[in-house]
C-alpha cells in the first residue's frame, strides 16, 4: 500500500481501538455492576475489573503497535536528511464526513505529517506504560464492598470515621481509553472544528479522571476548576475559530495553510486575532500564564493521571496545536507566545522551588517546561521546541511514575515526611535520577552526550540566542531561560535530595518498600525515553528533531519580520544553527545547569533542610492568594446571578408586573364605590343619564340642524 | 387525497383524553396504562414518518387540507417539512417518556392522563399546522391543560405559578392573533402564481405534489371545492381574497408587495406584524425579560410535565420564529434583527447568571433553559446575513431546539429522581449520590456534560453552527456569546459537584435513596443515548432540517444592501464538500 | 315663548308629548324618592304610561293631522308595552313579596346586599 493510504488506515486503527474499549468497558462495567451484589451500586468483581483494565490495555497496546508501524511507514517514505530539506509533503484527507450545513463541512479527518506520527508514537507509548503501571499503583481499587473495602482517608464523613467505598478500577480504566481516544484526535485532527471537538473532549476525560476520586471535595473541586480553567482558554479558541470561519470560510488545515499567505497579506489584524484567539485555548490547555492555576490542583487525580494527562500528552496538546496552526500565526501572534511562555517558565519554576508537595513540584515543573516549549516556538524554534515535548513526554512521565512509586510506598505527597529512600527503593531512586538528569538536561556539551533533555533544552537555547542577537531589545527572552534553567535544575535536586537523601523524617518512610514490578517495569519504558529520545539511530541521521524537521513549517526556514507595529524580527533554521550561536547556547544551558545544582546542594544540605529561602510567602501566594482570584470572580459570578435572579427578576420584572395588576385592581376597587346597592339611587342615575343623553343628542341635533 | 397519519397523530391523544372518561374512577392504574399505550402509538406513527420517505424535503408532505371555515378562507390544514419534522418526533418521543416518568402519579390519575394527553394533541397540533387559525387553536388548546398540571399535580406554590404561566402565555397568544389578523387582512390569495397555490396546499393535498400537473388551476376552479368558489368570486369581482394558510402568506411576503403597506409610526404592516409576533412569541421561548414565568413553572410542575414544559414547550416559540415570523416578514426580521440578537445575548447572560446562583437543582435547570434559548435568538438574528448564514444560523437554531429538548428533559427527570426520593432539590443538602445510585448519576453526567456543550454531545453542534454567522453578523456580541460557555459550564459543574459528587449524602430521608429502578432507566438511556447519538451523528437532523429551512429562508438570500458584511478571503461556497 | 304658543296652537302630538313626559318625570321622581317598594312599582307604572302616551300620539294620523296613513305600529306599541307591563307588575309583585318574607319590610333601602 502507498504511504497516503497506509498511514490514514493504520492511524484510524490507533484512533479507533481505545473508544472500542471505551465502549466495552462502559457498557460491560455497567453491566456487571448490576449483576454483581444484585442492586445497582454493587462492585464490580476485582477480577472482571481487571479484565476490563486488559481489554484497555490491550486496546492501547494496538494502538501503540499501529502508531509505530505508521512511523516505520512514514520513515520508510521519507528517507532522513540533514534537516534541512524542504518539508514534506503531509497526507491531508477525510475518513468520513459528520455535518454539512450550508458552507459548513466538518468531518473526522486527518492531517498527517512527521508531527502526527511522532505525536501518536510519543502519546500511545506513554499511555500504554500508564495503563500498565496503574494495575500495580491502582491494585486496591479492585477491591469489592465490606470488610475490605478502599478507604480512603481524604473524603471527611459525618462522623470522622473513615469512608470505604467498592473499587472502581475499570471505571479508571474506562476514562483512561476515553482520554486515549480524545487524544489522538486531537493529534490527527485535518480540520480546526475536529480538533476543538477533541480537545474539549480531553478536557472532559481529564476532568472525569481529575475526578475520580469524586468522594473527595478537593478532587471534586479540582475537576471542576480544571475544565471552568480550559473553557476560560476556549472561549478564546472559539473565537478564533470564528475570526477564522469569517476569514476563510473553511477549517480545513490543508486549505487554510494554502491560504494563510494570502491573508497575511490582506487581513494582517484578523489574521493576528485569529492567531492569539487559537493560542488562548492553549494557554488554558497548557497550563501558561495566567491560566496555569488548574494545573497543581489537578494533581488531586490518581497519580498515573497525573504522569498521562497532566504531564505527558493532555497538557502538551496546546504546545502541539501552536505548532500545528503554525502557518497561520503572525509575527506578533508568535512574540506573544513566547512572552506567554518565558513568563509561565519563570512563575513555574520558582513556584516548583519551594512547595512542599511531590506532585505540586512537579505540576509547577511541568507548568514552566510548558513555558520553554511555548518560548522555543514563539521565536522561530518549531523543531526545537516540539523536540522539547517529546523528551519532556518521556522524562516528566518518568518523574510521576517515580513519585507515584513513592507516594504508594510512603502514603504522603509531603517531601518532609520522606528522606532516605534510596535504600529502601533502589530502583525507583536510580530511575528517578535518569528523570532528573534529563530534565536538568545533563550532558556534555563538547562531545554532543547527554540525555534527552540535554539534546532539546539545548535546541531552545539556539533560538533563544539567535533571537536575542536580532532583537537586542528582546533580551529578556533570553534571560527568562538561563535563569529558568538555575530553577529547574535547583529545584529538580531539591526534590531528589528531600525524597531519597538523607535520613526518613517519618515512620513510614522508614518502612517504605519498593514497588512491585509492574510499576517498575512501565518506568523503565519510560526511562529508556527519556535517556534515549534527544539521540540518533546508530548508523544513520534519523533523530527524533531530523523527523520532525522535514515537515517543519515554510516559515521557520528563513527569517520573518513582523508588519504591523512590533517590527520583531524572527530568526531561522539557519541563523539559530551557527556554529557561534550554538556554542553560546551550549554552554549557557549547561552552566545554568550546574549552577541550579549546585546552590540546591548548598541551600538543602544534602537534603537536611526543607524550607527554600522565601518559601513561606511565595507558598502562602502561591496556595492562597492564587486561588483567591478564581474564587473572587466565582463569588462575583454568584453575586450577579443573585441579583439577576432576586431584585432583577423577582424585583424588578416579577414586580412591575404584580404592580400593573395592582394598578388594575386598585382602579376597580375605585370603580366599586358607586355600586351602593341603594335602589333609589340607581334610579337617580339612570334619571342622570336619561338626562344627559337627552341633553348631548339634543345638541348635536340643534348643531346640525344650524349647519 | 388526504393522508390521515398527521390527523391521527393529532387526534389519537384527545380521543384517548376523551375515553378517559369511559375508565372507571378506581381504574388510575388502568388510565396510566392507556396513556402509555397511545403515547407509544403516536411516537410509532410520528417515527414512521421519518422513514416512509416522503416527509423531511424541502417541501410539504403527509398533506392533510378540509375546509373548515370557508366564509373565512379557514382550512383545516396540517402537514410536515424538514423543519417540523425533528420537533414533532421529539414531542412524540417526549411524550412517551413523560408518560412513562407519569407512573408513578398517585392523585387523580384519570384527569392527570387526560389532560397529559389534551396537553399532546396541542402540542402536536401546533407542529403540524400549517393554517394560522388551526396553529393559534392548537397552541391556545395546550394552555389550559398546562395550567392545570401544573396547579394541581404542582408544588406548593403550583397555583401561582400556573396562574403566571398562565397569563403570560395568554398575553402572548394575544399578541400573536393581533399580528395574525394584520397579516390576513392584507393578505390576498388571487395575487399568487397558480404554481404557489398549488404548491402551498390551497388547492387540496393531490396539487400540492412536487409532480402535479399544470392543470391544477382549471381543475381546482371548476372542483366543488368552497374555497374554489370564493376564489371563482374574488377573481370576477377583482376584490382580494384573503387566507390564513401559512405558507401562501409567506409567498405572498417573498412575491408581492402585500404586506409593504406603509402603517402606522413610519414603518409596514410586515414590520408591526413581525414586531408583535417576535414578541408574542418571545414570551414562549422564552426571551429575556419576559421569561420570568418559566422558572417558576419549571420549578413547580411536576415531573413528566417538566420534561415536556422544557423538552417541547419551549420550542413552540422558537418553532414559531421559524414558521411565521421569519418567512412571512423576512424585511422586520432583518431590520430587527440587530435587538433580537442583543436579547439572544442578554438571555444568554441572563440565565446563566442566574443559574449560577440558584440552590434549588431544579430551578437552575429551569434558568439554563433561558440561556440556552438565547442560542435560538443568535441564529435566526444572524441568519439574516445571507444564504449562507441563514443555512447555518437556522439549521442550528432548530439543532439547538432539539438538543435542549433532550437535555434539559433528561436533567429534569434527573431531578426527579433525586426528588422522588428525598422530597427536596436544595444542592447543599444533596451530595454523595454518585455512590449511592451510580447508574442514574453516570447519565445524569452524560447529560449535563450534553448540556454544557461538550463536542460528541448534542449541545455543541447548534452552539456551533449558532456562532459561525454570528461572527460576521456582529463580532462583539458574537464573541460575547462564545463566553458564556464559561458560566453555561461553571452552573452545571457546579450542580454536579454539589448533587453528584462528595462523600456521603448527609441530607434529609437519605434512608430512601433506593437505586434507580427499570422504569427510570427506561427514561433517562433514551435520553442519554440520543444526547450522544445527536451529536456523534447531528446530520440526522440537520440534513432533514436544513433543506426546508433554505426554502423558508429564500427572503435572505439576497445579502442586506445596508449591512457590511466581511467578505471572505477564499470563496465560501468553493470551500465546501471539498471531497478526496 | 314655547309654552304661550302650545297654549294659543290647537291640540297636537307636541301636547301629548308634554303630558308624556310629564308623566315620565313623575314616574322616575317616583322612583327615586319612594322608600316603598309598591310606590316604586307604581313609579315604574307611570314610566311606562308616559312612554306609552307618547306612542299612541306619534303613532296616531290624526293627531299628526296627514290622514294618508292608517299604520297603526304606536298603537301596537302601546298594547305590547301595556302587556309587559302587566307581566313585569306580576313579576315585581312576586319579588316584593319574597322580599318581604325575607327582610320584613318593603324598604327598598334594607335591599343593598348587592353593594359593591
Amino acid at each position: 500500500m502507498t504511504p497516503e493510504r497506509l498511514l490514514p488506515t493504520l492511524l484510524l486503527l490507533a484512533w479507533l481501538a481505545p473508544l472500542a474499549s471505551f465502549v466495552v468497558s462502559a457498557i460491560a462495567g455497567s453491566l456487571l455492576s448490576r449483576r454483581h451484589g444484585g442492586q445497582e451500586g454493587g462492585a464490580v468483581d476485582g477480577a472482571a475489573a481487571r479484565t476490563i483494565g486488559h481489554v484497555a490495555t490491550g486496546a492501547i497496546g494496538v494502538s501503540l503497535v499501529a502508531s509505530v508501524l505508521a512511523l516505520g511507514a512514514w520513515i520508510a517514505a521519507h528517507p532522513a536528511t540533514d534537516g534541512h530539506a524542504p518539508a514534506a509533503t503531509a497526507y491531508a484527507g477525510e475518513w468520513f464526513g459528520v455535518l454539512d450545513v450550508g458552507p459548513l463541512h466538518v468531518g473526522a479527518a486527518y492531517y498527517i505529517d512527521a508531527l502526527t506520527v511522532v505525536m501518536a508514537v510519543v502519546v500511545t507509548l506513554v499511555a500504554t506504560c500508564v495503563h500498565v503501571y496503574s494495575f500495580g499503583y491502582l491494585a486496591e481499587e479492585t477491591a469489592a464492598e465490606g470488610l475490605e473495602a478502599v478507604a480512603d482517608d481524604e473524603a471527611p464523613t459525618y462522623y470522622g470515621n473513615k469512608l470505604r467505598r467498592a473499587g472502581r478500577l475499570h471505571r479508571f480504566y474506562q476514562h483512561l481509553s476515553l482520554f486515549c481516544f480524545a487524544m489522538l484526535g486531537v493529534v490527527l485532527a485535518g480540520n480546526a472544528v475536529m480538533t476543538f471537538a477533541f480537545w474539549e473532549l480531553v478536557g472532559a476525560s481529564s476532568y472525569l479522571l481529575i475526578g475520580f476520586y469524586y468522594e473527595r471535595p478537593k478532587a471534586a473541586a479540582a475537576a471542576t476548576k480544571a475544565m471552568l480553567f480550559n473553557r476560560v482558554g476556549d472561549v478564546g479558541m472559539l473565537v478564533g475559530l470564528m475570526a477564522l470561519w469569517g476569514l476563510a470560510g473553511t477549517f480545513d488545515y490543508e486549505r487554510l495553510f494554502a491560504m494563510a499567505p494570502t491573508w497575511m497579506a490582506s487581513h494582517y489584524g484578523l489574521a493576528t486575532l485569529v492567531g492569539a484567539g487559537l493560542f488562548c485555548g492553549c494557554i488554558g490547555k497548557s497550563a501558561q500564564v495566567p491560566l496555569q492555576g488548574w494545573l497543581p490542583d489537578a494533581m488531586a487525580g490518581p497519580t498515573p493521571v497525573s504522569a498521562l494527562v497532566h504531564s505527558a500528552t493532555m497538557v502538551a496538546a496546546g504546545v502541539f496545536l501552536v505548532g500545528r496552526i503554525y502557518p497561520l500565526l503572525t509575527v506578533e501572534v508568535l512574540v506573544g507566545i513566547a512572552s506567554v511562555g518565558a513568563v509561565t517558565l519563570l512563575v513555574g519554576a520558582t513556584l516548583a522551588s519551594v512547595s512542599h508537595d511531590l506532585k505540586r513540584v512537579l505540576a509547577y515543573s511541568t507548568v514552566s517546561q510548558l513555558g520553554y516549549m511555548m518560548l522555543s516556538l514563539g521565536l522561530g524554534g518549531w523543531t526545537a521546541g516540539l523536540f522539547h515535548l517529546v523528551t519532556h513526554a518521556g522524562f516528566k512521565a518518568l518523574l510521576f511514575l517515580g513519585a507515584g512509586s513513592v507516594i504508594h510506598a510512603v502514603g504522603t505527597n509531603d517531601l518532609r515526611a520522606m528522606g532516605g529512600l534510596r535504600r529502601a527503593m533502589p530502583a525507583t531512586a536510580g530511575l528517578m535520577l535518569v528523570g532528573a538528569l534529563a530534565l536538568m538536561g545533563a550532558g556534555v556539551p563538547v562531545l554532543g552526550l547527554g540525555l534527552s533533555g540535554f539534546f532539546s533544552k539545548d535546541a531552545i537555547f539556539e533560538y533563544a540566542v539567535a533571537f536575542a542577537r536580532t532583537n537586542p531589545s528582546y533580551a529578556w527572552l533570553f534571560w527568562a531561560p538561563l535563569i529558568g534553567a538555575v530553577l529547574t535544575a535547583a529545584y529538580i535536586t531539591r526534590l531528589g535530595l528531600l525524597t531519597f537523601v538523607g535520613q526518613a523524617r517519618s515512620e513510614k518512610a522508614e518502612h517504605a518498600h519498593e514497588s512491585p514490578e509492574s510499576m517498575l517495569v512501565p518506568m523503565a519504558v519510560v526511562a529508556a525515553m527519556a535517556i534515549g529520545a534527544g539521540w540518533a539511530v546508530p548508523g544513520s541521521r534519523l533523530s527524533v528533531p531530523s523527523l520532525l524537521a522535514m515537515s517543519a513549517p515554510e516559515a521557520t526556514h528563513h527569517a520573518r519580520t513582523g508588519s504591523a507595529w512590533s517590527g520583531v524580527t524572527l530568526p531561522g533554521v539557519e541563523s539559530a544553527h551557527e556554529v557561534d550561536v550554538r556554542a553560546a547556547a551550549g554552554w549557557a544551558a549547561i552552566g545554568a545547569t550546574l549552577v541550579g545544582v549546585t546552590s540546591a546542594l548548598l541551600m538543602h544540605r544534602g537534603g537536611r533542610k526543607c524550607e527554600t529561602p522565601a518559601g513561606a510567602p511565595m507558598r502562602q501566594f502561591d496556595e492562597h492568594w492564587l486561588p483567591s482570584v478564581s474564587r473572587g470572580c466565582d463569588a462575583v459570578a454568584r453575586r450577579l446571578g443573585a441579583f439577576v435572579s432576586g431584585p432583577l427578576d423577582r424585583g424588578a420584572i416579577d414586580g412591575g408586573l404584580a404592580g400593573a395588576a395592582g394598578l388594575l385592581k386598585s382602579t376597580g376597587g375605585g370603580l366599586r364605590r358607586i355600586q351602593t346597592g341603594s335602589l333609589r339611587q340607581y334610579v337617580f342615575f339612570l334619571a342622570l343619564g336619561v338626562v344627559l343623553v337627552s341633553a348631548a343628542s339634543l345638541g348635536v341635533a340643534l348643531r346640525w340642524i344650524n349647519g | 387525497m388526504n393522508d390521515h397519519a398527521l390527523t391521527l397523530l393529532v387526534l389519537l391523544p384527545a380521543a384517548a383524553a376523551c375515553a378517559m372518561a369511559l375508565v372507571p374512577k378506581s381504574a388510575g392504574g388502568a388510565a396510566k396504562k392507556l396513556t402509555l399505550a397511545t403515547t407509544a402509538l403516536v411516537a410509532l406513527i410520528a417515527w414512521s414518518l421519518a422513514f416512509d420517505g416522503r416527509a423531511g424535503g424541502a417541501g410539504l408532505s403527509h398533506i392533510v387540507s378540509a375546509p373548515w371555515i370557508p366564509s373565512l378562507g379557514v382550512q383545516f390544514f396540517l402537514g410536515v417539512d424538514g423543519v417540523s419534522l425533528p420537533l414533532v418526533i421529539l414531542t412524540a418521543s417526549l411524550s412517551f417518556l413523560a408518560a412513562l416518568a407519569s407512573l408513578g402519579v398517585e392523585r387523580h390519575p384519570r384527569g392527570y392522563c387526560a389532560l397529559l394527553l389534551l396537553l399532546q394533541t396541542g402540542m402536536l397540533g401546533v407542529f403540524l399546522a400549517l393554517d394560522f387559525v388551526v396553529f393559534y387553536v392548537f397552541w391556545e388548546l395546550i394552555l389550559v391543560p398546562m395550567y392545570l398540571l401544573i396547579a394541581v399535580w404542582g408544588g406548593d406554590g403550583g397555583r401561582r405559578a400556573a396562574l403566571k404561566y398562565f397569563i403570560y402565555t395568554l398575553a402572548g397568544s394575544v399578541l400573536m392573533l393581533g399580528a395574525g389578523l394584520l397579516l390576513y387582512g392584507q393578505s390576498d390569495l388571487t395575487r399568487l402564481a397558480p404554481a404557489d397555490l398549488a404548491e402551498c396546499g390551497v388547492m387540496g393535498p393531490d396539487a400540492a405534489k412536487p409532480h402535479a400537473s399544470g392543470m391544477v388551476l382549471a381543475e381546482w376552479l371548476a372542483s366543488d371545492d368552497p374555497l374554489a368558489e370564493r376564489y371563482v368570486d374574488a377573481e370576477a369581482a377583482g376584490a382580494p381574497l384573503r387566507t390564513f394558510n401559512l405558507s401562501a402568506m409567506a409567498r405572498l411576503a417573498r412575491s408581492t408587495d402585500v404586506f409593504t403597506s406603509k402603517s402606522w409610526g413610519g414603518h409596514n404592516l410586515a414590520w408591526w406584524a413581525f414586531v408583535l409576533l417576535a414578541v408574542g412569541l418571545a414570551i414562549k421561548l422564552p426571551a429575556v425579560p419576559l421569561h420570568t414565568w418559566l422558572p417558576d413553572a419549571h420549578t413547580e410542575a411536576p415531573t413528566p410535565v417538566s420534561m415536556l414544559l422544557a423538552g417541547v414547550m419551549l420550542k413552540l416559540g422558537g418553532y414559531g420564529l421559524v414558521r411565521i415570523a421569519w418567512p412571512v416578514c423576512p424585511e422586520a426580521a432583518r431590520d430587527l434583527a440587530f435587538v433580537v440578537a442583543v436579547v439572544g445575548v442578554v438571555g444568554l447572560f441572563w440565565g446563566a447568571l442566574a443559574a449560577m446562583a440558584q440552590t434549588d437543582f431544579k430551578r437552575l435547570v429551569a434558568y439554563s433553559s433561558v440561556s440556552h434559548m438565547g442560542y435560538v435568538l443568535i441564529g435566526l438574528a444572524a441568519g439574516t446575513l445571507g444564504a449562507d448564514a441563514w443555512a447555518l444560523g437556522a439549521t442550528g437554531a432548530v439543532f439547538q431546539m432539539v438538543a435542549h429538548g433532550v437535555t434539559s428533559a433528561g436533567l429534569f427527570f434527573a431531578v426527579g429522581v433525586i426528588y422522588e426520593r428525598v422530597h427536596h432539590r436544595d444542592l447543599n443538602q444533596l451530595g454523595g449520590l454518585m455512590n449511592r445510585m451510580p447508574t442514574a448519576s453516570g447519565l445524569a453526567l452524560v447529560l449535563a456534560l450534553a448540556s454544557l456543550g461538550l463536542p460528541c454531545l448534542c449541545g455543541f453542534v447548534g452552539e456551533l453552527l449558532v456562532l459561525l454567522p454570528a461572527w460576521t453578523f456582529n463580532p462583539y456580541l458574537a464573541a460575547a456569546a462564545a463566553s458564556v460557555t464559561v458560566l453555561i459550564a461553571a452552573y452545571t459543574l457546579r450542580a454536579v459537584r454539589l448533587a453528584y459528587y462528595g462523600p456521603e449524602y448527609r441530607g434529609p430521608n437519605g434512608d430512601r435513596l433506593t437505586p434507580v429502578t427499570p422504569r427510570e432507566l427506561a427514561v433517562l438511556i433514551p435520553l442519554a443515548v440520543a444526547a450522544v447519538v445527536l451529536g456523534v451523528r447531528p446530520g440526522i437532523v440537520t440534513e432533514v432540517a436544513e433543506p426546508a429551512l433554505v426554502a423558508a429562508g429564500q427572503p435572505f438570500a439576497h445579502p442586506h444592501p445596508n449591512l457590511p458584511g466581511m467578505t471572505p478571503v477564499a470563496d465560501a461556497a468553493d470551500a465546501r464538500r471539498t471531497t478526496r | 315663548m314655547i309654552l304661550a304658543s302650545l297654549v294659543t296652537e290647537p291640540v297636537g302630538v307636541a301636547h301629548y308629548l308634554i303630558v308624556g313626559a310629564v308623566l315620565f318625570i313623575a314616574g322616575i321622581v317616583c322612583m327615586a324618592t319612594k322608600r316603598n317598594l309598591l310606590g316604586v312599582l307604581m313609579g315604574v307604572e307611570l314610566v311606562l304610561n308616559g312612554a306609552n302616551v307618547n306612542f299612541i300620539a306619534i303613532g296616531s294620523p290624526y293627531l299628526r293631522g296627514d290622514a294618508a296613513s292608517v299604520g297603526l305600529d304606536g298603537q301596537l306599541m302601546a298594547l305590547f308595552v301595556i302587556v309587559l307591563a302587566a307581566a313585569e307588575a306580576a313579576v315585581a309583585l312576586a319579588i316584593a313579596l319574597n322580599f318581604y318574607n325575607t327582610v320584613h319590610t318593603i324598604d327598598v333601602d334594607a335591599a343593598d346586599q348587592l353593594r359593591g
